[in-house]
């Protein structure tokens, strides 16, 4: 089965990560994720929920898994193009969001970024970049798996919790994921 | 786009930070020296993947080496160590605190602020002149230093409450608690025109002692600030140009008149007792053993009394109240209006969520965590109210 591509920023593919379901995700979207060599040292922790004494810890993750497993590929920077867009993107943003536009950029392929700054960025350097949110994701895969609202929450809970995602306010799916975390009558981890 | 002569500055910095010369780096490259001299004068722009292995060899990131914001500071810290030769603790400390104090900037910059002069900054009759004539007594000196300080400050006699924020208003003062010090290091006070003074303490140390470290480095930044200071154990505090510093911080913090005052106040219920001495010291947010040798220096006690305290060693149960007494440490980590700036900057999506951890120096994880933290503010009925970081000036409400 052919995949489609995508290039996730560090921020997002913790999202990712935290939600617990990420093979459903891309199995049910089809899709590939590409992520710069230089982004894997920042997917690094994911919160517990709280203990009996209401405090949280973080726990270690990893995405070994995922490569062995094909679902996510590591990219180097490795053409005179990609290192040119990373080298102008770099100016404006950090390395590791500069090589994730640059490479979603020159693929061609839609990058999945939360991120404001790093969005608009994306758009000024490559207008035609297709830009995608962790909510557009998360929207996406529970109807292609038919998710009831219950295990949708679910989901959106263990974002919330443990990725301490808030719904960025510029985003058109925050009312939607506030009311799945209102399901739960949860409003902070 | 900066220019070619911003980034052949920024390049030569980062090699001289690394302790490389320019063959070393030129030989990574595969370039000649000459070509490198001639990219850090700005004559020749490195390509983009020369500037990539530049990055990578010099250990900087390709963003700090292009990003307008960049705040280029020129520190000269003394470095006291194995005669003026920094060990790599010292050398890890102060970049750590460059850093630190060029982020700071940046994040100011980012919202429309510069850097002021503060009130102490201003004060220049303690400076020291290399070519005046030699100071009659510096010890003297540094305590009539403390007493201007203390009236300009309107402390009167009083202990020094909020030392840190203090400075942090009045000197303009950049304080930052370094974690990951060796014992023996106490604090760093290093200075440049573009950011002013930056002050880093080691996080392991009690309260006590940090606050004797600021109010030292406070005696340097009046004295000699452009030199930087790194005080650490070894190093004699009866040495000529830690006099001046050493005296200044006793008579910050431990004013004659106002321990004068508060010992006959304690003297009044009888004996004075090593829990009066702990409870004095506690007082003033020193340790006890400094207060015991100020009381001392200042004849309200003996001579050797610290050495016979010692010795003889507290009760079990006056021990245990002494340690009840520990002053409590109100200096953590990075600073709060520091921490504020950085999360107004991210949620105006001045910085993104990568360089937001990246100013708070911890993992994604944790950024997250302390962006939701500052992100609301608690009233007094147990509600939240969400903070709008663009909102209007209230005062024209």
């Amino acid at each position: 089965m052919s995949t489609k591509l995508a290039v996730a920023d560090a921020c997002c593919a913790l999202n990712i990560l935290a939600m617990g379901r990420e093979r459903e995700i891309f199995e049910a979207l089809e899709m590939t994720i590409a992520l710069p060599g230089r982004v894997i040292p920042e997917i690094r922790f994911l919160w517990l929920p709280p203990d009996e004494n209401n405090v949280r810890q973080k726990e270690p993750i990893g995405i070994d898994h995922l490569v062995a497993s094909g679902l996510i590929q590591v990219r180097e920077l490795d053409s005179q193009p990609l290192i040119d867009a990373f080298v102008t993107a770099a100016a404006l943003i950090t390395d590791t969001d500069a090589s994730c536009i640059a490479l979603a950029g020159i693929l061609q392929v839609p990058l999945i970024s939360d991120d404001g700054k790093e969005r608009r960025i994306a758009k000024s350097l490559f207008p035609d970049i297709k830009l995608v949110s962790t909510l557009d994701l998360l929207h996406d895969a529970s109807v292609i798996l038919g998710w009831n609202e219950r295990t949708l929450a679910d989901v959106a809970l263990a974002l919330r919790w443990r990725g301490n995602f808030a719904a960025p306010k510029r985003d058109p799916r925050a009312g939607w994921y506030n009311g799945l975390l209102r399901l739960r009558t949860v409003d902070s981890p | 786009m900066i220019s070619s002569q911003q980034l052949g500055e920024r390049l030569a910095d980062a090699r001289r930070r690394a302790k490389l010369t320019q063959a070393q780096v030129a030989e990574h490259l595969s370039i000649a020296r000459t070509t490198l001299v001639a990219i850090e004068k700005g004559e020749r722009r490195p390509s983009n993947i020369e500037l990539l292995k530049l990055s990578e060899v010099l250990s900087i990131s390709v963003n700090e080496l292009l990003r307008e914001s960049y705040v280029r500071a020129e520190i000269s810290p003394r470095f006291r160590m194995n005669g003026d030769k920094a060990s790599p603790a010292v050398v890890d400390a102060v970049e750590r605190l460059r850093s630190f104090g060029m982020r700071y900037v940046e994040l100011d910059r980012m919202h429309g602020l510069r850097r002021g002069r503060a009130p102490l900054e201003a004060l220049q009759t303690y400076r020291i002149d290399p070519e005046g004539a030699p100071e009659l007594d510096s010890q003297l000196v540094g305590e009539d230093a403390a007493r201007t300080v203390r009236a300009m400050l309107g402390l009167g006699d009083e202990p020094v409450a909020a030392l840190h924020v203090r400075l942090e208003s009045e000197a303009g003062f950049r304080n930052l608690c370094l974690d990951r010090l060796p014992p023996k290091l106490s604090a760093f006070l290093i200075w440049s025109d573009e950011i002013g003074a930056c002050v880093g303490v080691n996080a392991a140390h009690p309260p006590e002692r940090q606050r004797w470290s600021l109010a030292h480095e406070l005696g340097h930044f009046l004295r000699d600030r452009e030199a930087g200071d790194v005080l650490e154990e070894s190093v004699s505090m009866k040495a000529p140009n830690e006099l001046f510093p050493e005296s200044f911080a006793r008579e910050f913090l431990m004013p004659a008149a106002g321990v004068q005052k508060r010992f006959t106040e304690r003297c009044r219920f009888g004996k004075f007792t090593p829990v009066d001495l702990a409870a004095l010291a506690r007082t003033f947010e020193v340790s006890f053993q400094a207060m015991t040798l100020r009381l001392e220096e200042l004849r309200l006690l003996p001579r050797g009394s610290y050495e016979k305290i010692v010795q003889n060693r507290l009760s079990p149960r006056e021990l245990a109240q002494t340690q009840n007494a520990r002053v409590k440490s109100d200096l953590k980590g990075l600073p709060e209006r520091y921490v504020g700036l950085a999360v107004s900057a991210y949620d105006q999506e001045l910085l993104s969520e990568s360089e937001f951890a990246e100013y708070l120096d911890t993992d994604l994880a944790t950024a997250r965590e302390m962006y939701a933290v500052h992100q609301q503010i608690p009233l007094d009925d147990g509600t939240q109210l969400p903070v709008d970081f663009s909102g209007s000036d209230l005062r024209s409400a």
